[in-house]
């Protein structure tokens, strides 16, 4: 549009975005740090003095008395428990945010009130509750538990978010495919699904993150320690009398370089898959 | 091949009635075309036959069959869409082919099927793109040849040129017409142009307000129109209306208007009416006695013919004329003009209806 | 495995050769072999004394053929709320091994199941008397000892080349080696901590119940030992005030503490090759009597609802075994309670040990009475105000005798739930009528037909939300109405919103009333959404023009505070802001100013949040406005631009209207998780100083979890959360949704 702003501006700018970026990085160069850092100490200076995968080893390295590769195992759940989270929690939402969005039916404000008013929950009065269910569908130490319960925290926001996404797909194309014959399960699968791909792909993400971050329940639920999930497992370098930072950091690093990558992978989708609802 | 047959149709959104009750009889391989301003409910009507909407009352038969409870894809329908809808996901080749996959036709008949049409459309060279790679024309094009492809009994189009700048259109509509005659389907066309209605139409339906106003070949709409309203709707530049009284006089009737003293031979309902002329159908005269005289207020040269604007009375009026005569009227000048008898059209003042003249001569 | 390695390798092969047989014979025929009982034992052992643990486990499963142990490491955090959860559905281990305080409360609720009895008094003889009388409750032993710590004096012998014997002789040594201004302290001790000020408690006569059993702080005896440590720190000044985190171990290590205050923990943190020793607590001089420290005990303790007392009690018994107990002692490195073991060469040469026995004659068990539980948190508040000097000992005792006297009011008298029971029906009833109603009509019922597939569609979702999601949130809410008291729930109607609502307890500006804590959400909440708000929507102009320089790649770095776990992130700044070691009080160091104790302030312990909060927070924000920017045509700008508009203008009469319509629900959103943003609370502040930068989700997980039990009263809050944000939701929804009543 306009001519570019003036040099004094730009530079303005510029240094605002860099200061913004060294506030956003320092944390993690803090931990990167922490974690190259040998001794089980907790600096402040960010100087390397020698670099040290040695903390990076030990996490990794982790067995239990069996000599079984905790480590490994538990990455495992926790790949296993996201992986199949994103999985419910992507078909749920979606069929979901689908009938919310192209059927005007009897209960559809109510559902969308619901859906808002969920968020309202406050947690705390739930992890007891959620326990006795689970223990009353028999699903209580097993990974399906977790992961029903996952998905089912994770949808709400997804079907706002999905619904506002497949809003903005011309219902056109939906009636089209009504004429060529497709029934409403093919229009959902064929039309509906490859176009609110955007959306789906941030739906996995939160989906994801819901499972692959949360520790609270999976501390409670899971009865081996082959079964724990990394963000239980990592409780151990902080809770310890004296906090082992470098493990932790070690560990955090390696806890959060999955979500972080999945992240960057989907950013493209990010804008436009959560925001396309309200700014059609 | 099918005729399509509406009896008593309506259709209501909550509480307000969109469509009252539509009677439509469409005999097969005809090509119909519903006209109307936007909002009167064409559409609607349209989509009812697809079974896109659901009628409130009243039954739809295709070829004598009722359809009302059947889903869309029993129907054997297909439809051009105003917006294309064609798959944004799917390559041209795809979109074409994906009706013929849905109910499994093998896989060689499909593309045979879709070679063929793609042919017939000039489509050849564009099969492997998306739609967004497509210009509009080439998306209109692809958007019948999907609907073509399947071979259904009756084709629906809303709208389907109305986005296309008007060179392209023109282009279009011939297309269209050449593929009618060379598929012979029947075929519903839903416009709110009312030359597209008037090139297309083998019939032509005229709608206002959700009511069938009349229906009949181009050619009946124009020389009769069947009110006011279908008299302004058909022909372009629109006709002029002027109101005027009708008296007795002797055997006839006088007609009278400022700027207006006509005699007529035959017997006319008395009291006001409007009378319509179409801007073709008034001849400049240099006659003192002409029957029409008016003010020029602006003429517009269009190549060989020109558009004057005036005044007749109180009331604008637009005439038609060649650029030669045209260029002899300056603004302000006065300006007469003859009518002949059988240009016409007197509606009723309040009823909009045509009036006719009285029985001797009807 | 320990064992297998000193083993000859003809007996592991044979072993192997054997346990493959009875492989075979288990899955062969396994009608002929009977079943071992198999007893789940959790703990929360790290390090040394995870691997001794679990090698008496692995040996004692190699010995057995009756009996197989699973061990089950639980983090600590979680290990008491999944106890309490597990145990009474029967999901809950045989054993377990924890530290022995809340036996009481275990008993009480039907937990734990005492084993008075059960182990012969001769074999009792093997622990120290001391640590049995920790591990019993009500008169009945509940579990038998693994370890025991205490406090003892550690000090550095370059600088206190032989121990003080009394505290007159102590002060003068530490005042001697005192240099505020180099960071060198006489004497460090966590002056705040009452695990720790008990030693000077007891020492000085004090007590913490009165004769009938009742907690009872303000006595003056401990109104004196309180102004004794108090004149340690405030007018000797050999102590440092706030002594956070790992103070501790930094000062020592760095040869700037030279004596400590610590327990056996503190073995482990010592720096290779200083040169320290151990001795008892000096006496005091004033008393004449030593200071008496807590002893806490790690006892393994048998689960109430355990189907195999007599196998489980034969493991108790092994794991505390003097082998067994060896093994810890000298793998493990813990101070284990049998007396033998302390005899055997390898203990008794160890000084360190010897102190630590010694000391442990002059202890007094750590209280295992569930009304213990509520004297910490008062005499920790009291504690911190004094050595604050924001009060006197006599004042601050007092205040905290009311506060237990607050904590401990008796549940509230059960109520007739009959009215209740009648006003629920009449809803329920209503509600049905209405569905009824509606239903009736025919068009509703055409309607419902003819969207069948819509019903379809939503069914998954809606099934699993109204089972997990629903229905545990109307379990919680109808808790709310009741209280809960040593396992069981009373019926009380609307008692806890009644006292929650009437703040009677606690004064309104008490950290502890509701209105406190929800006027610091709503600040919290307020100043967070604002911030976000404020950043995320410059952010995004900043990045909008396509020619900024660099555009995409701080668009990606932009959203990595997002990208990171919350928990993580939360953790990282606690580091951060930590006095000691933490980067901003370097950073506040390098520009010159005083090092800030970060979480001893309401409004710096609050920034602390905000700002890990702020940090996490953003990213969301901005994503959403560059979508809605995206969505902007430029020519309405340019029109404004045409007009004459500054960029100022443009953007509050253009940019800023477009932008609403996806800003506004992202606002709403964005506050609705701000005011439940539990996780930064809880990590960052921790609710310090004295719970005053606690929101009302984290309050009402302390009731629930971290304080009394009171899980009526925090369902109560929790409810009132609830109808807070949907009250916000109502008001908002004119915003929300423009064009609709
Ligand atoms: N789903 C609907 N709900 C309510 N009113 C509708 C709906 N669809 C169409 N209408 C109304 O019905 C009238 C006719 O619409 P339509 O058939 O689309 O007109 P057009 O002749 O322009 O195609 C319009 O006034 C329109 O606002
Ligand atoms: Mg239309």
């Amino acid at each position: 549009m306009e001519k570019r702003a003036s040099f004094g501006r730009q530079a303005l700018r510029q240094l605002i975005l860099l200061i913004v970026s060294v506030i956003v990085i320092y944390p993690v160069l803090w931990v990167v740090q922490t974690a190259m850092t040998p001794a089980q100490e907790f600096r402040r200076e960010i100087a390397v003095s020698s670099w040290s995968f040695d903390n990076f080893r030990d996490v990794v390295s982790t067995k239990d008395a069996r000599g079984r590769w905790l480590f490994g195992r538990q990455l495992w759940n926790s790949l296993a428990v996201a992986g199949v989270t994103t999985l419910f929690g992507i078909f749920l939402a979606l069929t979901g945010a689908y009938a919310l969005s192209r059927f005007d039916f009897p209960g559809r404000e109510t559902g969308l009130a619901t859906l808002l008013v969920t968020q309202m929950f406050p947690g705390v009065v739930m992890a007891i509750p959620i326990y006795i269910i689970l223990d009353k569908l028999k699903l209580l130490n097993s990974m399906w538990g977790l992961t029903l319960v996952y998905s089912t925290t994770a949808i709400p926001f997804c079907i706002w978010m999905l619904k506002g996404y497949i809003d903005t797909i011309p219902k056109d194309l939906e009636e089209a495919a009504l004429l060529d014959g497709a029934t409403r399960w093919q229009i959902f699968t064929r039309i509906a699904l490859p176009l609110a791909r955007p959306a789906i792909a941030v739906t996995a993400l939160f989906s994801f993150m819901t499972a692959w971050n949360e520790f609270i329940l999976a501390a409670t639920f899971l009865n081996q320690e082959t079964a724990y999930t990394l963000p239980v497992a990592i409780q151990r370098y902080v809770e310890s009398e004296k906090t082992a930072w470098g493990h932790f950091a070690a560990a955090a690093i390696l806890v959060s370089l999955p979500v972080v990558a999945l992240f960057f992978a989907l950013q493209r989708h990010l804008v436009g898959g959560l925001t396309a609802g309200s700014v059609k | 091949m099918a005729s399509v047959t509406l009896r008593g149709v309506g259709k209501d959104f909550g509480a307000t009635t969109i469509l009252p009750s539509i009677d439509l009889e469409i005999a097969d391989g005809t090509f119909l075309v519903l006209v109307g301003p936007s909002g009167c409910g064409k559409s609607t009507v349209l989509r009812i036959v697809a079974g896109l909407e659901a009628a409130t009352r009243g039954d739809v038969a295709i070829d004598g069959e009722s359809v009302t409870d059947k889903k869309p894809r029993d129907r054997d329908v297909a439809m051009v869409f105003q917006s294309y809808a064609l798959y944004p996901h799917m390559t041209v080749r795809e979109n074409l082919a994906f009706a013929l996959r849905l109910r499994k036709d093998p896989q060689a008949a499909i593309d045979a099927r879709v070679a063929e049409v793609g042919e017939m459309l000039g489509l050849g060279a564009l099969l492997e793109r998306f739609p967004r790679q497509l210009s509009g024309g080439q998306r209109q094009r692809v958007a019948m040849g999907r609907a073509i492809v399947r071979r259904p009994r009756v084709f629906l189009f809303d709208e389907p040129l109305s986005t296309l700048d008007a060179a392209l259109r023109g282009k279009l509509r011939v297309e269209l017409k050449r593929l009618h005659q060379q598929l012979k389907s029947t075929m519903i066309y839903v416009t709110h142009d009312q030359i597209e209605a008037m090139t297309l139409a083998d019939q032509i339906v005229v709608l206002n307000g959700g009511v069938i106003q009349q229906h009949g070949t181009p050619d009946e709409l124009y020389r009769r129109p069947a009110n006011r309203f279908v008299a302004g709707f058909i022909g372009s530049p629109p006709m002029n209306f002027l109101d005027v009284e009708i008296a007795k006089d002797g055997d006839g009737s006088a007609m009278r208007a400022p700027g207006l003293e006509l005699r007529l031979p035959e017997r006319w309902p008395e009291g006001p009416a409007v009378l319509g002329l179409r801007p073709n159908d008034l001849v400049p005269s240099d006659d003192a006695a002409a029957p029409l005289s008016g003010e020029v207020d602006v003429v517009e040269p269009i190549g060989w013919e020109a558009h004057l604007h005036g005044r007749i009375g109180e009331t604008p009026v637009c005439a038609q004329l060649t650029a030669d005569v045209a260029r002899r009227y300056e603004p302000a000048s006065t300006i007469r003009f003859d009518i002949a008898p059988r240009a016409l059209h007197l509606f009723d003042r309040d009823s909009g209806a045509r009036l006719s003249a009285e029985a001797q001569d009807a | 495995m320990l064992d297998d390695e000193r083993r000859p390798a003809s007996v592991r092969t044979s072993r192997r050769f054997a346990f493959a047989l009875a492989l075979l014979v288990v899955g062969g025929f396994p009608s002929l072999v009977t079943a071992r009982t198999t007893l789940t034992l959790w703990h929360s052992y790290q390090g040394d004394e995870r691997k001794a643990l679990e090698t008496s486990v692995a040996r004692l499963n190699e010995r057995s053929t009756t009996i197989r142990v699973n061990s089950l490491w639980v983090p600590y955090s979680a290990f008491i709320r999944r106890l309490n959860q597990a145990i009474p559905r029967g999901h809950g281990p045989d054993l377990f091994i924890f530290a022995h305080e809340h036996i009481g409360n275990w008993v009480e609720s039907g937990r734990l199941q005492p084993i008075e009895g059960a182990v012969p008094t001769s074999e009792l003889d093997r622990f120290f008397p001391e640590t049995l009388a920790a591990l019993r409750y009500d008169d009945k032993l509940c579990g038998l000892p693994l370890a025991f710590k205490n406090l003892v004096l550690f000090y550095n012998r370059k600088l206190v080349p032989t121990p003080p014997k009394s505290f007159d002789e102590l002060i003068r040594i530490a005042k001697r080696l005192t240099r505020h201004e180099e960071h060198r302290y006489g004497l460090v001790f966590k002056s705040t901590d009452f695990y720790v000020h008990a030693a000077f408690l007891f020492g000085f006569g004090g007590t913490l119940f009165d004769e009938r059993g009742r907690p009872r702080l303000d006595t003056p005896e401990n109104v004196r030992s309180l102004e004794f440590v108090r004149d340690l720190v405030r007018r000797e000044q050999i102590v440092p005030r706030n002594v956070a985190g790992d103070l501790i171990t930094k000062l020592f290590n760095a040869g700037l503490a030279a004596m400590v205050i610590n327990g056996p923990w503190f073995l482990g943190e010592i720096k290779a090759g200083l040169d320290f020793g151990v001795a008892p607590l000096p006496v005091l001089s004033q008393s004449g009597r030593p200071p008496r420290p807590f002893v806490t005990v790690d006892g393994i303790f048998l689960s109430a609802k355990s189907n195999h007392r007599a196998a489980a009690i034969e493991v108790m018994r092994a794991l505390t075994s003097d082998d067994a107990a060896f093994l810890r002692a000298t793998l493990g490195k813990q101070l284990v309670a049998n007396r033998a073991v302390h005899r055997r060469p390898e203990v008794r040469d160890d000084p360190k040990a010897r102190v630590f026995r010694q000391q442990l004659r002059d202890t007094v068990p750590m209280p295992n009475v569930p009304a213990m539980r509520f004297v910490w948190e008062p005499a920790n508040r009291a504690l911190r105000k004094v050595m604050r000097g924001a009060a006197e000992p006599r004042a601050a005792l007092t205040e905290a005798q009311k506060r237990i006297r607050m904590l401990m009011q008796p549940p509230p008298p059960p109520a007739n739930p009959v009215p209740y029971a009648i006003v629920l029906g009449l809803l329920l009833l209503g509600a049905v009528a209405l569905w009824i109603r509606r239903l009736a009509q025919p068009q509703m019922r055409r309607a419902m037909r003819e969207n069948r597939a819509a019903y379809a569609f939503a069914a998954p979702a809606t099934i699993t939300l109204l089972g997990l999601l629903i229905t545990p949130f109307v379990m919680g809410a109808v808790v709310a109405f009741f209280a809960y008291r040593n396992g069981a729930f009373t019926f009380v109607g609307a008692r806890n919103f009644v006292d929650v609502l009437l703040s009677r307890e606690v004064g309104l500006t008490d950290p502890l009333s509701f209105y406190y804590t929800f006027a610091v959400t709503v600040l919290w909440t307020a100043l967070n959404v604002a911030a976000h708000l404020v950043i995320g929507v410059a952010l995004a102009m900043a990045l909008r023009d396509k020619w900024v320089k660099l555009r995409a790649f701080y668009r990606v770095l932009f959203i990595l505070p997002w990208a990171v776990p919350n928990y993580i992130t939360a953790l990282v700044w606690r580091g951060i802001f930590d006095e000691e070691f933490g980067s901003m009080n370097a950073l506040l160091q390098a520009l010159g100013a005083e090092p800030v104790n970060w979480f001893s302030h309401f409004w710096t312990s609050f920034a602390a949040n905000m700002v890990t909060n702020m940090w996490l927070g953003f990213p969301f924000m901005m994503v959403v406005t560059l979508g809605a920017l995206q969505a902007i045509p430029s020519d309405l700008e340019e029109a404004a631009a045409v007009d004459g508009a500054s960029a100022a203008q443009r953007f509050r009469h253009v940019v800023l209207p477009l932008l609403a319509p996806a800003l506004i629900p992202a606002v709403i959103m964005g506050t609705v998780w701000t005011f439940n943003m539990f996780n930064v609370i809880y990590l960052v502040s921790g609710g310090e100083p004295d719970g005053s930068t606690e929101i009302l989700i984290s309050e009402a997980y302390k009731w629930a979890f971290d304080r009394y039990e009171r899980y009526g009263y925090a369902s109560a809050y929790a409810l009132l959360i609830f109808f807070i944000l949907l009250g916000y939701s109502r008001l908002t929804r004119r915003l929300r949704e423009p064009g609709r009543t």
